[in-house]
């Protein structure tokens, strides 16, 4: 299947999508008004993905900020990845600035709802 | 009462809350381009400025969600033109505190149901919001124009401070609803 690549904007992400490595990447700034529009494409793809997922899958998430609009977006692209976790050696890494006690907490609070790992790496600025 | 009354009353309103002088201010129609407008602005100015960037971070942020709250709310509402006004300030006597207040006309009939979310919020402790804010990320359901209701706990999660609000009676079916949130280190 093809990848699934977007360049980031002011307001979204770059989304770096590799089905054949399974390698993933969400990065830059996820703020758009409306996230079901914009991640919509996305999930399609996913959807698409987890039919026939490489043997592992690795999700990396880099950001500077996300609005709460994106934050339910995340989390149904992650209950996909966990319908897939029986399949797949299946990893979401959340990096933060060190210094970004918020976007630390943010990690936490998916590390809390999901049943996949989640990784929380601090970044030196 | 006529839109351009309406019109002269948001900058009544916006005087009053602007008796200490704004280093940010947006009064006027809010829509898609002026939402874009004011978040680009407001990243403009707080990297310009010398606020601790823990501080400058969670005040962006917060930017974004009370400029997206109050499209959202005017989207879904569908506001008459003459209602779809909105106030956005931010207030700074220091590099160690700001102060975002926001403004918008709602319908009287949802004033209560508003002051009850905004005093559940406020009664919880910071343990209790993040409680609470995981819950509604767990369960959460998205409108139709993606907000979550999630808006304002994590401002309020966010801030560390509790959501100060005053609603001002306009007319028969709308009254004026001011937000305040304090920024601090």
């Amino acid at each position: 299947m093809n990848n699934y690549t977007l360049k980031s904007s002011p307001k979204t992400p770059l989304l770096k999508f590799d089905a054949a490595s399974g390698v993933f990447e969400i990065s830059g700034r996820s703020i758009p008004e409306n996230s079901i529009e914009f991640y919509k494409p996305l999930l399609n793809w996913v959807d698409e993905y987890v039919k026939q997922p490489n043997d592992s899958t690795t999700l990396s998430v880099k950001l500077e900020y996300f609005n709460t609009s994106s934050s339910k977006s995340f989390v149904e692209l992650f209950r996909k990845l966990e319908d897939i976790a029986d399949q797949t050696k299946i990893k979401v890494e959340w990096y933060y600035d060190e210094e970004d006690e918020d976007m630390m907490e943010s990690g936490q609070d998916f590390q809390h709802i999901l049943k996949i790992p989640l990784e929380l790496i601090p970044v030196e600025e | 009462m006529s839109p351009s009354n309406k019109s002269l009353e948001i900058e009544e309103i916006a005087s009053e809350l602007m008796v200490h002088k704004a280093v940010y201010q947006y009064i006027g129609n809010i829509d898609l381009d002026t939402t874009d407008k004011v978040i680009l602005e407001v990243d403009d100015l707080l990297s310009h400025q010398n606020y601790p960037n823990k501080i400058r971070k969670k005040a962006f942020h917060i930017t974004i969600e009370v400029v997206q709250n109050l499209y959202k709310y005017l989207l879904e509402n569908h506001a008459d033109p003459s209602h779809s006004k909105g106030i956005f300030l931010i207030h700074s006597s220091n590099d160690n505190e700001i102060i975002i207040t926001s403004g918008n006309y709602l319908l009287r009939s949802e004033v209560n149901s508003l002051k009850s979310r905004i005093k559940l919020i406020n009664s919880f402790t910071s343990d209790e919001l993040a409680h609470f804010y995981r819950g509604l990320l767990d369960v959460g359901t998205i409108s139709k124009h993606g907000g979550a209701g999630l808006g304002f706990v994590d401002i309020a999660k966010k801030s560390g401070n509790k959501i100060q609000y005053e609603f001002k009676e306009v007319d028969n079916d709308y009254a004026f609803y001011i937000f305040k949130i304090i920024i601090s280190n």
